[in-house]
């Protein structure tokens, strides 16, 4: 059902439940969506509104607003006053590394976020880092932002250099580190949270395009539905031999398969991994000749070929 | 002033492995002049051993281009080498699987065959008067101490420089500095970087790899390639065009971006 404020509340809360799934903790929604779900939070039992609203963290415009929602104990503000509330964190753009000085005297806030530090990774971020660590302590809350498309290297680097709290954005909206892609990197490299469920990507991506009305490119990483296709011939082949070979992680990990294409770029080994798929039987010296018909036809018509395409072929030539 | 670094671009080669695509010879040979006009170093032409179409294709780009360096990819292998050697590229790469896993599961050899092989490939390239550069596959899973051991050879053999390529797309920024600054320091090779984008780094890893010392990196136009993509060209642009002279206006590499895209239409692109 839609809310008052346009937000369909069970996608929302179905979005967050997924969120956790995959590893995030804490999960940030403006304080208007969250006023359009929040008589559906309120409704639950005690133990799950807990559980829903316990990891939740409003953006919230004035110190006041925080009144209206007694059930969340985190907020977050760019313009809010009262240095005193806990509850508060205080959200600072830094959109240049010679800005860092504005963070000098932040130490008196309960708690900071640091936004921005796009073009970091282009300085001394090593310093930068530990620069703001100086003035702020290990504490702050980072969200790298991505107007030069290194959101998530800063992130992970962040990470690598002992940043604890990290803010990312599901699919990269809004300028933010992309959380999947930070999440997958962070699991490869530095083993972070390897027991979450990350199977339910495409789940999450879904929901994303349906509330969002974004549409993710087949390539995009983690999300894109066709990043497990395979057509070279040298990658069809080590794949068959070991999946390692040419894959950074399982496409089962992310809830997704492989799947072998044929076209111009595919080698006689692919071409026997397709007969078998497909159960068509086939003698050894065919192959060859399977494979330049293939090769001519995908040149042809400027793609891979279909299924139905490839059975097309064989099937004239048997 | 900006330190000077070169673009090779790969669009016409990884890019084309992206599963969907399949260029015709007439577009690669477009794709080829638009590239040129745009200023990058070096075009990755194709993979002659792919076939009669792919050969012609790189013989017609050769025969139309004006200053642009092309190169042929190659596997580790005399056979390949051969139809490079026939299209007369100005640079015949040779492509090394480095990593255990490349080398003992997928080419089901050793190392010490790896060696062999490459001083054979090699001599033989070098032999027909072509340039000859190395090309390390899956280096960011490889021993770096195999990789020094295999560039002080090829340094050698007379290589001009070696290609670090993050084939899987796990590296991250800081390491790729490292290892690209190790391999320089170490045994005097320029490198070349090659991303993909599996976790979304390859632009940063990138910029990270020409600060680690690398005096090439490849892209391609949209980032189109394996899996999740290269490095694409104008993403490239916009995080280290602060940093570098490439040669190569981001502006401009957008407008051919959106030319390519409306030649890839139906494609999943």
């Amino acid at each position: 059902m839609p809310s008052a404020t346009g937000f369909d509340r069970s996608k929302i809360i179905c979005f967050c439940r997924l969120l956790h799934l995959v590893g995030v903790d804490y999960i940030e929604m403006p304080f208007a969506m969250y006023a359009g779900i929040q008589d559906a939070c309120r409704n639950q039992d005690a133990d799950r509104m807990q559980d829903d609203t316990g990891s939740l963290v409003l953006h919230i415009e004035l110190d006041g607003q925080m009144q209206s929602f007694p059930e969340i104990s985190r907020f977050v503000c760019r313009s809010c006053d009262d240095v005193t509330d806990a509850r508060l964190i205080h959200e600072r753009q830094i959109n240049d590394i010679r800005e860092i000085n504005r963070l000098r005297g932040t130490n008196c806030l309960s708690r900071v976020r640091v936004t921005g530090l796009d073009d970091v990774l282009m300085k001394d971020y090593i310093q930068v880092f530990s620069q703001i660590q100086s003035y702020l302590g290990k504490e702050y809350e980072f969200c790298p932002q991505d107007s030069f498309g290194t959101a998530t290297a800063v992130a992970v680097e962040w990470a690598n250099n002992g940043g604890t709290r990290l803010v990312t954005s599901f699919g990269g909206i809004g300028n933010c580190a992309p959380t999947e892609e930070v999440l997958m990197a962070l699991r490869i490299n530095n083993r972070h949270h390897p027991n979450h469920d990350m199977t339910v990507m495409p789940q999450l991506a879904a929901l994303f395009e349906e509330m969002s009305g974004v549409r993710f490119s087949p390539q995009k990483p983690i999300l894109g539905s066709q990043i497990f296709h395979v057509e070279a011939g040298i990658h069809a082949d080590g794949i068959e031999k070991n999946p390692y070979t040419y894959e950074p992680y399982e496409p089962e990990s992310v809830g997704t398969t492989r799947a072998l294409v044929v076209g111009k770029h595919s080698g006689t080994k692919a071409i026997e991994i397709k007969l078998s798929q497909l159960q068509i039987p086939y003698l050894h010296e065919e192959i060859l000749t399977i494979l330049r018909s293939v090769q001519i036809e995908s040149i042809r018509i400027g793609r891979s070929l279909t299924d139905e395409e490839f059975i097309s072929i064989v099937g004239k030539m048997q | 002033m900006k330190e000077i670094k070169y673009i090779v671009d790969t669009t016409l080669r990884d890019g084309e492995q992206s599963p969907g695509l399949a260029f015709c010879v007439e577009q690669k040979v477009r794709i080829a002049l638009l590239l040129e006009e745009l200023g990058v170093h070096q075009i990755e032409a194709g993979i002659p051993a792919l076939g009669v179409s792919e050969k012609e294709a790189i013989i017609e780009i050769m025969h139309t281009k004006k200053h642009v360096m092309v190169s042929a990819w190659n596997r580790l292998s005399i056979e390949d080498i051969t139809q490079s050697i026939e299209c007369r590229p100005d640079i015949i790469h040779i492509s090394m699987p480095v990593s255990y896993v490349q080398i003992y599961t997928k080419l089901r050899k050793n190392k010490k065959w790896l060696l062999k092989m490459a001083a054979e490939c090699v001599d033989f390239a070098r032999s027909s008067g072509c340039r000859v550069t190395a090309g390390f596959e899956d280096a960011s899973r490889a021993d770096i101490g195999f990789l020094l051991t295999l560039s002080e050879q090829l340094v050698r053999l007379g290589v001009e420089y070696v290609r670090y390529a993050d084939t899987v797309g796990v590296l991250y920024p800081s390491r790729a500095q490292e290892n690209i600054r190790t391999i320089i320091s170490s045994t005097g090779m320029p490198v070349e970087f090659h991303a993909h984008n599996d976790l979304g780094m390859a632009a940063a890893n990138s910029v990270m790899a020409l600060r680690g010392g690398a005096k090439y990196v490849d892209c391609t136009l949209l980032g189109i390639g394996e899996r999740a993509g290269n490095c694409g060209l104008s993403r490239f642009l916009t995080a280290a065009e602060g940093l570098y002279d490439t040669g190569v206006s981001k502006k401009q590499a957008i407008a051919v971006e959106e030319q390519l895209r409306s030649v890839l239409t139906g494609s999943i692109y």
